[in-house]
């Protein structure tokens, strides 16, 4: 077959804008391996357009991307488990005697409330039990308030604590957990006076982030693109200590 | 001085994360934008901007520097993911005809993104050469590129000859080549 410059250009055109569809996407990628090979000038044509086509990119209005894209892509760089490990091991002390101090004041301020408050009292117990084991983890997220998330081998659930946390006109905070396969549901909640808990029937192994947002339902189907805090498991880690319950004030 | 493209290009291929942050950095504004723009979904275009950068992370030896620049072979990387998700998911388009049709404001998101300076040069430069095409021409290509609308589907929702949209799409890419090579 004989191929003319002119009819090769546009084929190559609608080809690097990816406009080409049924038979002239094949006569297109035909062309490329019969006349390409051969035809200089069609070659610089076609780099020519592709450079063009991912210009064109730029026509398009820049914007800011969601947190949520750079906490997936650093976690696939994320650095080796060893290092993360010791980095870590510091930092829980830390945040086990903070997530305590916060379910002590949580106590206290149940104590003049009815309804929930019996509720609320057994997942504070069972959380103190939880951060009370031996080989208790504990994730302290970034961003909005302070949010930390406990865990035991032995424990039935996860729990996530948070406090300082803004309050809202509307909608609900919701936790979600992400891992390779894309995001799933943990819960939402609402503070009282900032503070808040969410027992997660989830296992420690089966995410990587942890990710708070803000929604308008609490049945909202995937994350809003901005979160307000996020945390990465680099891997299950060991409170050193076993504070008691009262320990951080 | 911001190091160039393609040493932090060549930098990944040694697997070094800290020229994927760079690059990262630099360009995630302008692939998330694009998919923004293409697909009109904040989740989805999210997923695609991950796939991309994923994608040349897993395989940096698909830059070849001597074929063209790193910005316009990753830019066209994220776009052609960007049209290739929009076309799966049709449904998408059925929302944008029940939601909005008018334009996406570009304005309220590039003022909220600082570039560095020869990328906004090049923004520029863009923006400009597709300004002074024909409005027939730039419609054509801009359904296409921004819609990932094929050519035979232009000519269907056009109601004109499928040569036509072939001549124009054609005719627009030979000015842009004229303008911006």
């Amino acid at each position: 077959m004989s191929w003319d410059h002119e009819r090769v250009e546009e084929l190559l055109a609608g080809l690097a804008l990816g406009g080409l569809d049924g038979d002239d996407r094949g006569l297109a990628e035909r062309a490329i391996a019969e006349h390409l090979s051969e035809c200089r000038r069609c070659r610089q044509t076609l780099d020519d357009y592709r450079a063009i086509a991912g210009d064109l990119a730029l026509a398009a209005p820049p914007a800011v991307p969601p947190d949520l894209l750079g906490v997936r892509l650093s976690r696939t760089l994320a650095p080796s488990p060893s290092l993360g490990a010791r980095r870590a091991s510091w930092a829980m002390v830390g945040a086990a005697v903070v997530a305590l101090g916060l379910l002590s004041g949580w106590n206290v301020m149940l104590t003049d409330r009815l309804g929930d408050a019996e509720v609320q009292q057994r997942w504070m117990a069972e959380a103190v039990a939880t951060l009370g084991s031996p080989e208790a983890g504990v994730l302290s997220l970034e961003g909005e308030g302070q949010i930390h998330l406990l865990w035991a081998p032995e424990a039935e659930r996860m729990y996530l604590v948070a406090s300082g946390m803004s309050p809202l006109e509307r909608g609900v905070y919701h936790v979600w957990l992400v891992n390779e396969e894309g995001w799933r549901s943990a819960g939402t909640f609402v503070p009282d006076e900032g503070v808040a808990m969410v027992p997660m029937d989830e296992e420690p192994g089966s995410f990587q982030e942890v990710v708070i947002t803000h929604e308008e339902t609490e049945d909202a189907p995937t994350p809003n693109p901005s979160p307000l805090a996020h945390g990465t498991v680099v891997q299950p880690t060991v409170a050193p200590a076993t504070p008691s319950p009262t320990a951080g004030g | 001085m911001a190091e160039a493209d393609d040493e932090l290009a060549r930098r990944l291929a040694d697997r070094d994360p800290e020229a994927f942050e760079q690059l990262y950095r630099r360009y995630a504004p302008a692939a998330y934008g694009v998919a923004l723009r293409v697909l009109r979904d904040p989740t989805i275009a999210q997923e695609v901007a991950a796939e991309s950068f994923l994608a040349l992370w897993s395989a940096p030896e698909a830059y070849d520097a001597s074929r063209g620049r790193f910005r316009s072979f990753f830019l066209s990387l994220v776009h052609h993911r960007a049209v290739d998700a929009v076309r799966r998911e049709e449904r998408l388009r059925e929302r944008e005809r029940r939601v909005n049709r008018a334009p996406l404001p570009d304005e309220d998101w590039s003022e909220a993104v600082v570039e560095e300076a020869d990328l906004a040069d090049r923004r520029r430069e863009v923006r400009e050469a597709l300004a002074e095409l024909p409005p027939d021409q730039r419609e054509a290509l801009e359904l296409m590129y921004f819609k990932g609308y094929t050519q035979s589907r232009i000519a269907e929702e056009r109601g004109i000859p499928l040569g036509t949209v072939k001549t124009r799409v054609h005719a627009a890419m030979r000015k842009l080549r004229e303008r911006l090579a």
